[in-house]
């Protein structure tokens, strides 16, 4: 099948620093594609370069199986997009702001009907945008990128700055993307769980490179974990250990928490209190996308480490 | 390029940019009716135009106005972040700032027409309300070869202004070089200086003000004409956002 997005080699320097270092991506063209990474690994920046609002220093990017330095404008029409900020100009209405696009791509103007029905706009699509909640104008930025029936649309963070509710009804939208609209979707977060909500396929970034990429549920499979808390911690580790179970030291937290290994949680219990502990809690858990996260972008996350990334261009 | 320009067209609906198009044009309408109706003496034609009208907009309201307009033009698209938006439409970049070029051309041209206009009906109204016409032909010759001056020879500060607004997110600095521009202009002016015929504000200046004002035209329009393709080849470059 022909990617929706591949990239080679792609490589962008900015002031002799390496922003984004021969990232291989490989985008299905089916489904969400989770992009993944901590605030300044060069998401945003990878976009810009996937549509073309920058060029790489070295690399390539092809959408739809063509290269997009060669057919850039053509390509591009089957791209909707959201960057970094809704980008809808504030003083016109929405609808306005719709039909400025079907200009630009020669679209029908009979389609923005469809997509403020798709986002839920229909009723506030007559109003200036500066009267939007940032929630109303994120929704309005996806319609427009909907326009025209895209066969991508990326999507820089769309849910920064919204309320829950609308980030509930955010990835809502996203998840039926793919099936409602025929759209892939390529999806920038630096939340975990927004990325293992909605996408199918996931790719790590950590300081401009692409660390890990595959299908979120073959990346994500891990060993299960138990969390427990006894009366007496400290001797609980030793009987666990002495069962044969290996500790997880990366989990943070104040339970003690165990690879379960061959062993049910049943059986981990019983031998816990006929050992004489006192069992207060025991779970079952699983954090295969948090681990990978870990494991890929760094031991413990700190805010020290956070800010150091952040602070990158 | 026709849907780029009805797109750089819808965009001034509703804007701060037509409200600057349209009202302070009117400002030597205004100053001329209250000079007439105020005045016991019959003023002329060549007074009210040719003394109060051109010189108020050459050495003024041209190069701040056109400083402001030019920066809103940038900001439009800087305030809403929409530049990733536009940058991505099938229509080649040059074709988008060539577009908004073209706009602020016409924009400044429209400000040219306002205000000539509105200083002879201001005149011949107040004058006809007051009893005291202005004296002389009604100079709409001038009017047309003001326009015609001005707008040509204000090719280049045009260029350079829309270059900066649209190349830097800070306002600031667009504003800045349209003061610094008219304070230049100003000081060459006090001055009587013959130095600095090359600086573009003072170009679009002595378009309608000094004797020569057709070379200085021709001036203004070949420095734009250059300008022009240089601006849009480093603009195209930018990763505006």
């Amino acid at each position: 099948m022909t990617a929706a997005i591949r990239t080679e080699g792609l490589s962008l320097s900015l002031g002799g620093r390496a922003i984004v270092r021969n990232v291989d991506m490989t985008v299905p063209d089916s489904g969400v594609y989770g992009f993944l990474g901590p605030n300044g690994a060069g998401k945003s920046t990878i976009m810009r370069l996937i549509v073309g609002l920058l060029r790489p220093a070295a690399g390539t990017v092809s959408l739809f199986g063509e290269n997009l330095a060669q057919r850039p404008r053509a390509l591009l029409g089957q791209v909707g997009i959201l960057i970094e900020s809704h980008g809808l100009y504030e003083h016109l209405t929405g609808r306005e702001n719709l039909l400025l696009a079907c200009r630009l791509r020669g679209i029908d103007r009979r389609d923005i009907g469809r997509v403020l029905d798709a986002v839920a706009m229909h009723r506030a699509a007559d109003r200036p945008v500066k009267t939007y909640s940032l929630g109303m104008k994120q929704r309005t930025a996806l319609a427009r990128a909907l326009l025209g029936q895209p066969r991508l649309v990326v999507l820089d963070e769309p849910t920064n700055g919204l309320d829950p509710e609308g980030i509930m009804a955010m990835r809502d939208l996203i998840r039926e993307l793919p099936a409602r609209f025929g759209a892939t979707v390529l999806l920038s977060s630096h939340l975990l769980g927004e990325v293992q909500e909605v996408a199918d396929h996931i790719g790590l970034l950590r300081q401009g490179e692409l660390v890990a990429e595959g299908p979120l549920r073959a990346l994500s499979e891990t060993e299960p974990l138990i969390a427990i808390s006894t009366d007496r911690q400290t001797e609980a580790r030793a009987a666990l250990l002495a069962l044969g179970l290996e500790e997880d030291r990366d989990s943070g937290d104040e339970r003690l928490v165990f690879r379960m290994g061959r062993l049910t949680a049943a059986q981990i219990n019983r031998s816990l209190v006929e050992s004489g502990f006192a069992v207060s809690a025991l779970a079952q858990e699983s954090h295969g996308l948090e681990r990978l996260y870990r494991d890929k972008l760094g031991s413990q996350p700190s805010f020290e480490a956070h800010s150091e990334q952040e602070n990158r261009p | 390029m026709i849907a780029l320009i009805d797109v750089e067209l819808r965009k001034l609906r509703g804007s701060l940019i037509l409200l600057l198009v349209v009202i302070p044009p009117l400002l030597p309408g205004a100053i001329i009716a209250l000079a007439i109706a105020t005045n016991e003496g019959i003023p002329s034609w060549e007074q009210l135009v040719g003394r109060l009208t051109i010189p108020l907009w050459a050495m003024f309201l041209n190069p701040t106005l056109l400083a402001t307009v030019a920066t809103l033009m940038g900001q439009i698209e800087y305030r809403s972040g929409s530049w990733s938006f536009m940058l991505v439409q099938p229509q080649p970049r040059w074709q988008l700032f060539l577009t908004k070029l073209g706009i602020l051309w016409l924009l400044h041209a429209l400000m040219l027409v306002l205000a000539i206009a509105s200083a002879i009906l201001a005149g011949s109204c107040a004058g006809h309300l007051t009893g005291r016409v202005p004296t002389g032909a009604t100079p709409w010759t001038e009017g047309i070869r003001f326009v015609a001056h001005m707008s040509l020879g204000s090719l280049a500060i045009l260029c350079i202004q829309l270059w900066v607004a649209l190349r830097w997110n800070n306002f600031v600095i667009s504003l800045a070089l349209g003061i610094a521009g008219t304070l230049v202009q100003l000081a060459v002016l006090i001055t009587g200086s013959d130095q600095a015929g090359w600086f573009p504000w003072v170009m679009a200046m002595r378009s309608v003000l000094s004797e020569n004002g057709a070379e200085n035209v021709r001036a203004g329009l070949a420095l734009g004409l250059v300008l022009v393709p240089v601006m849009l080849f480093d603009l195209q470059r930018r990763a505006l956002k």
